[in-house]
């Protein structure tokens, strides 16, 4: 069964990701997916200094005089207080993950492809809105990263590094977080994008680190419609990508057996990340890239909204908005 | 049954390739790429039918078919043993064995005798076989039209018996003379019918085969037909060689004399190339003990030449040995003590006075002499010269040609003849210049030619030197070639009648009359010069290149080492020796037939020294009628270059190398021939290849049925 057909996240006005993949340029990719979106999708919670206008507040004493709106004054002669809307000036910083499992992909681009645009329309968008967006490779020979800023020809810094060619190693996200941790000095949101195909349980320490360092820490996890389900045709010699072990494998009698395990690895990463207070999300990499961009910047939002100060339930933080891939298909 | 190429035969192993093919596990065609393992286990191939055996019927047809292929190009044929049986034609083989100096190596010797011994074992009862040594000259051992070679069984016996008798000699390698005389000895016996015309003819080749073994003059020769040459080429057991040999005369200083630093001579160490030592040393020795103090150390990389002076000679030594190479035969270089000769120039002019203006002024002025060499200058009036010619110790003579000179000049060719130089020299206008035009074509022996007095200017110069000739071949440097200081007042102009003569003009004057004629003569030379070099005639007798002119014109070796220094193995004695001389070895023995030859008698009862041969190195003592000469005899040089050739070498020379088969490898030969021609009869593969036809045939029409039954699945 194709699962595309089925999936019920999948709307018509989405963009086929095959189509967005064409695009060669990654910053006409990333334009081409965040336009349309509006602006604003993560308000902050805090009043200030802005150009939008959000209330009227009544004096008190101790409030600027500034602030204090003498033509409602004139009017009514009661003393109100302007509020703006108060921008905010987070820092993001996105680690994608290109390491050799990564430039799998049996839908005409492999996963790193995908994470790659992702990562680059979240920069975009990111920028657009004027946040600090700084980025991290992981899963090379030579981990680059870009601290977060926004200012002029920072995107084209970022979408410089994003599509730059590089050689893939074996996964080594332990090592690779914990360097991102001891390399972000200020709090902000750290987005991994893999698709962490790895022992969960010694990701638990350096994502303790990222929470440790007062990070939000969200993980996006990139698939392979394949990968979830092993839609194998037929028995073929399998050769890991990454270790190069090679595996004869019948698909009809390895199935079962392969998505047992492969949701037992799932529920223990889900495990460990709660543990740490991160959050796990998981995208398919045929899914649409701007219904994952929506889905993602909803979630980001929601966690703007805690690191405002309100309270997230258990609830929100266990039940992630993404497709559960895993329950899905 | 029988196979003529059975190793085709291995060809039905392919029968096994299907079937194996079959019944291996399919394994998938290609792998594929996946990002992780790590959620796979391994999961067993289970078995197909395809691991199972279908179709056996057409697989064994394939098979058979491949096995008929098999059988077919093995070319089987059906066993006649009465058609195979042969009877091998006898064949002469003649064996030539080279004794050369080279072969005293004791390993080359033995290898070369069990090589002849193997050669015996491996002919057959009825192979008759000639046996030959060559060193200088060709020894019949056993010929091929002796009695004894006629009966095979008795020739093989004869051969074999007179290996015991042989020793190499010291002499040197003539390969060339010997395989040519040994080819045309086979040629003559097939010719005069002692040899069938059908029966096989070889000629093994037994040798060291080194670079200087003589075998250029194979060149050109026309190697008959049907001879087969296998040449076997012993090696010794070490590699490389060096070898002595010296390049100035000892001067045995008086015992009484105190200089000693003079009593050394410069000797020229060779190493050949393949030497695998290069620290030599060198020591002198008496003939009864190694005077060991006295030794020097060189060192001469293989390949490369050194000539470098002797230690310092001791008193009463004789001998100078040359130590550290594989090969001591020819380490000892025997060192002479040579008295100077005296020799006379006779110089014979119209006038004969102490006069700037007459040629004989400057000749005697000039320093002639050698180390070994005196040279006296005797001034004769012409009508003596006759009678002074025929005493031994007139080496030259120099004439301004007179009236009298004319009825001399038969005396004076055979004086040429005879190994002396005649130099005639045209230093005045002539004053019967018909006869003298005359005597010069008579002493030449040539037509009649023309002289006349050259009419000069202010003067004439060299027009034309040819320095291909040895005299003036030392000039050929350009730092020695300008003649052009060079003047000559007047000359005679010299014209032959005939263009074509023996007479070589080495020099020419500018209006291209010669200068200076040469002609080889016997043993010696007539030299003519058409100008004095006195002051009157020209100012040659001034100039810086009178004395090599003239010693060049004197000396007939061109300035090379003094021939008796250099008396080789085999090479006539240089000095002129009569009968009753007898020859001492060092140990003051009357030395035997064995190592000496001489030459017979001629009709005065007297020998040419030319003919007198010794045979073996060493230092000899000859007393002949009061006289004492020492003589060194060395071993030959081309004896100490022992650098191996490759035996392709005769191919170069037009002749087809083989291989001597020995009786076994015959037979064999020949029954393969036999059932070839067996085989070629029967022609079996054919009906196989017909047979393979069917079967394929079978096979084609089974597997296309069976297809068409099959049912199609996916």
């Amino acid at each position: 069964m194709n699962s595309r057909a089925t999936d019920p996240h999948r709307a018509s006005w989405f963009i086929e990701p095959a189509a967005i993949m064409q695009i060669k340029n990654l910053t006409m990719r990333a334009k081409s997916i965040v336009e349309g979106f509006a602006s604003g999708l993560h308000r902050s919670p805090l009043r200030g200094f802005s150009v939008e206008f959000a209330e009227y507040r009544p004096y008190v004493l101790g409030d600027d005089p500034r602030t204090v709106d003498w033509k409602l004054l004139a009017r009514s002669d009661r003393y109100y207080v302007r509020q703006f809307e108060d921008e905010t000036n987070r820092r993001c910083y996105i680690a994608v993950d290109q390491s050799r499992s990564m430039a799998y992909g049996s839908t005409g681009y492999s996963k790193a492809e995908y994470a790659r645009t992702l990562a680059a329309t979240l920069a975009y968008y990111l920028n657009s809105q004027r946040d600090a967006v700084g980025i991290f490779t992981c899963g090379v020979s030579q981990p680059e990263f870009l601290p977060p800023r926004h200012k002029t020809g920072h995107l084209q810094q970022i979408m410089h590094l994003l599509s730059k060619e590089s050689v893939g190693q074996v996964s080594n996200l332990e090592v690779d977080l914990a360097q991102l941790a001891s390399l972000t000095k200020r709090r902000g949101l750290v987005l991994l994008i893999s698709d962490i195909l790895v022992a969960p349980q010694p990701l638990q320490q350096p994502l303790g680190y990222l929470r440790g360092r007062g990070h939000e820490v969200v993980v996006l996890r990139v698939l392979d419609p394949l990968e979830v389900n092993l839609s194998l045709e037929s028995s073929t010699m399998l050769r890991d990508m990454e270790t190069g072990r090679e595996l004869y494998v019948d698909p009809g009698a390895a199935r079962s057996d392969y998505i047992r395990r492969f949701r037992e690895h799932e529920a223990q990463l889900l495990e460990v990340c709660h543990s740490r207070g991160a959050r796990l999300y998981t995208v398919r990499s045929d899914q649409p890239l701007d219904f994952a961009l929506l889905e993602l910047i909803t979630q980001i939002a929601s966690v703007s909204a805690d690191q405002a100060g309100q309270p997230r339930t258990k609830s929100q933080a266990s039940i992630p908005r993404f497709s559960r891939v895993s329950e899905g298909s | 049954m029988g196979l003529l190429a059975p190793l085709y035969a291995l060809a039905a192993i392919a029968i096994v390739g299907p079937i194996v093919f079959h019944l291996i596990r399919r394994q998938p065609t290609g792998q594929t790429e996946f990002s992780s393992l790590m959620f796979l286990r391994p999961s067993p191939p289970r078995l197909t039918r395809r691991s199972r055996l279908e179709n056996l019927l057409l697989l064994f047809l394939r098979a058979l078919a491949l096995g008929i292929i098999a059988l077919a190009f093995a070319r089987p044929y059906w066993r006649q043993e009465s058609f195979l049986t042969t009877t091998l034609e006898g064949r002469v083989v003649s064996v030539l064995l080279d004794t050369s100096a080279s072969m005293q190596r004791p390993d080359v010797w033995q290898s070369s005798l069990n090589e002849i011994r193997e050669l015996l074992d491996s002919l057959s009862a009825n192979d008759r076989i000639a046996f030959y040594t060559i060193d200088e000259q060709l020894e019949t051992v056993v010929g091929i039209d002796s009695d004894a070679s006629l009966e095979p069984l008795a020739s093989q016996q004869a051969v074999r018996s007179s290996l015991n008798d042989l020793a190499p000699t010291w002499r040197r390698t003539e390969l060339a003379r010997g395989l040519m005389d040994v080819a045309d000895l086979l040629n003559a016996a097939q010719l005069t019918g002692s040899i069938g015309a059908s029966v096989p003819r070889e000629i093994v080749l037994i040798t060291d085969l080194h670079s200087e073994c003589g075998v250029e003059a194979l060149q050109g020769f026309p190697w008959p037909e049907g001879i087969a040459l296998d040449v076997r080429q012993v090696q010794a057991s070490l590699p490389g060689n060096a070898r002595l040999s010296l390049m100035s005369a000892p001067l045995f200083p008086d015992e009484d004399q105190v200089s000693q630093d003079e009593d050394v001579v410069r000797v020229r160490i060779e190493n050949n190339a393949d030497s695998p030592s290069q620290n030599l040393e060198l020591i002198w020795s008496t003939a009864s003990q190694q005077l060991t103090s006295l030794q020097t150390t060189v060192q001469v990389p293989a390949g490369q030449v050194r000539v470098i002076p002797s230690p310092r000679r001791p008193q009463g030594a004789t001998e100078l040995s040359l130590r550290g190479d594989s090969w001591e035969g020819d380490n000892t270089l025997f060192v002479a003590k040579l008295e100077p000769v005296r020799e006379r120039i006779l110089v014979s002019m119209p006038v004969i006075k102490e006069d700037e203006d007459n040629i004989g002024y400057f000749l005697s002025k000039a320093p002639l002499d050698t180390s070994l060499r005196r040279r006296e200058i005797q001034f004769l009036p012409s009508n003596q010269l006759s009678a002074e010619l025929s005493s031994g110790d007139v080496m030259a003579v120099v004439i301004e040609p007179t009236a009298e000179h004319f009825q001399q000049a038969e005396n004076l060719r055979t004086f040429a003849d005879t190994g002396g130089i005649v130099i005639i020299v045209l230093a005045h206008a002539p004053e019967q210049p018909q006869e003298l035009a005359q005597f010069v074509s008579k002493i030449y022996a040539e037509p009649e030619c023309t002289i006349h007095e050259a009419s000069v200017g202010q003067f004439s110069l060299l027009g034309r030197v040819n320095y291909q000739n040895e005299l003036f071949a030392p000039f050929a440097d350009p730092r020695f070639n300008d003649f052009s200081k060079i003047r000559f007042w007047n000359y005679r102009h010299l014209e032959w009648e005939a263009g074509d003569t023996k007479i070589e003009v080495v020099a020419e004057l500018d209006d291209g009359s010669p200068f200076i004629c040469m002609q080889r003569t016997g043993k010696g030379r007539i030299w003519l010069l058409a100008a004095g070099w006195q002051p009157t005639g020209s100012n040659l007798a001034l100039s810086s290149k009178f004395l090599p002119l003239i010693f060049g014109m004197l000396d007939p070796d061109m300035g090379e080492l003094d021939s008796r220094t250099a008396i080789e193995v085999g090479d006539p004695l240089p000095m002129g020796i009569t009968s009753e001389a007898e020859i001492f070895d060092s140990e003051n023995k009357q030395i035997g037939q064995d190592v000496l030859a001489r030459s017979p008698l001629d009709n005065d009862g007297v020998r040419n020294g030319a003919d007198i041969r010794l045979y073996r190195p060493g230092l000899y003592r000859i007393v002949d009628q009061g006289h004492e000469w020492q003589v060194a005899v060395q071993v030959p040089a081309s004896e100490g270059r022992l650098t191996p050739l490759d035996p392709a070498v005769f191919e170069s020379y037009g002749i087809s190398l083989g291989k001597s088969a020995s009786h076994a490898e015959r037979a064999e030969l020949a029954r393969q021939l036999k059932v070839e021609e067996l085989e070629n009869k029967q022609r079996l593969w054919q009906w196989l290849l017909l047979l393979c036809l069917v079967v394929l045939g079978m096979e084609t029409y089974l597997a296309g049925r069976a297809a068409h039954l099959l049912p199609v699945t996916g």
